[in-house]
């Protein structure tokens, strides 16, 4: 037990060295070191592309290491974040900090599952927009009165899970 | 009107909107379309013209039934009753976006604002805050718009 006590007090001798703590001048206002950029992304570009050096070779003199620049792709799918690592003129290291898809376009065919139709069917309160099931043509949801919102049904019902 | 009749009217309302596309005209006019649309079971024409005043009533249908519905403010003090769902194609997209609407009318539903284009209408902006070429929407086409825009650039096919 003593000895263990002993030991517990040799690991602690170098733990006691002194604490240099920060200068004053080691902290800034963030905007006054660096910068936050906001960039439009074409949409064929993916997230491998993005970090490579060619897509920012005309841009990367503006930007500093430790700059973040925030993407947004121009067709709305997918919002970015990169931190600058290493920057100069044509070429720039960036590091992928974030990357959000943002929730597809419901409007779209892309949110329908395959062999689904949707229509509008008319004003009454069990028709307006509903969802069929193009197999059988069995009305999977009605009396909805916007697309998405039939979309949105189809999608939560049992059979589709 | 009770419960059931208002959301009758916000149906059929949708219901002409889908019809016209886009209406314009007096108020009275329009309660009689809806009326008719109706059929028998309509309410009295005062109700129903009092129940689409209300702002609540306008504000629901165009956020829940795709459907717009407003007084314009200039002179002529029209109502517009605007459908704004879209299409889920983007071959159909595309080529709703490449008509050339007048100068002074929304390009979305057409409908001219003449003489009031700079305070009616607001110029497109795309996803950076720039203002795209000359076109002019209602604030109320914008969302559908903007949709229409994205479907087009998420299906690849050149604009």
């Amino acid at each position: 037990m003593s000895k263990t006590l002993s030991d517990q007090v040799e690991q602690e001798a170098p733990a006691a060295e002194k604490i240099t703590p920060l200068v004053r001048s080691a902290v800034q206002f963030a905007e006054s070191r660096n910068n936050r950029f906001s960039a439009i992304i074409p949409r064929e570009v993916d997230k491998v592309r993005l970090l490579q050096s060619g897509l920012w070779s005309v841009v990367s003199d503006q930007f500093r290491s430790m700059d973040r620049i925030d993407c947004i792709w121009a067709d709305r799918s997918a919002y970015a974040e990169l931190l600058v690592i290493d920057a100069g003129r044509g070429f720039c290291h960036v590091l992928l900090l974030n990357h959000w898809p943002l929730p597809a376009l419901l409007v779209s065919t892309e949110g329908l599952p395959p062999g689904f139709d949707i229509r509008y069917e008319g004003p009454d309160a069990e028709a307006q927009w509903c969802c069929y099931r193009l197999a059988d043509n069995v009305r999977m949801v009605c009396g909805k009165p916007s697309r998405d919102a039939a979309l949105a049904a189809l999608l939560d019902s049992a059979t589709l899970r | 009107m009770n419960e059931a009749d208002k959301a009758c009217v916000l149906r059929h309302t949708a219901h002409v909107a889908k019809h016209f596309i886009a209406y314009r005209g007096s108020l009275d006019k329009l309660v009689e379309l809806i009326r008719y649309s109706i059929g028998t079971a309509a309410p009295a024409p005062e109700d129903v013209a009092h129940f689409l005043r209300c702002e609540s009533t306008q504000k629901l249908l165009e956020s829940t039934y795709e459907t717009a519905l407003w007084c314009s403010n200039d002179h002529t003090k029209s109502w517009r009753l605007i459908c704004l769902a879209t299409t889920a194609d983007p071959a159909a997209a595309a080529r709703l976006l490449a008509r050339k609407a007048p100068a002074d009318a929304c390009a979305f539903c057409w409908q001219q604002e003449r003489g009031w284009s700079d305070k009616t209408l607001v110029p497109e902006q795309d996803v950076g805050g720039a203002f795209v070429g000359a076109v002019l929407l209602h604030p109320t086409c914008v969302r559908s718009w903007r949709r229409l825009r994205d479907l087009v650039a998420r299906s690849g096919e050149p604009v």
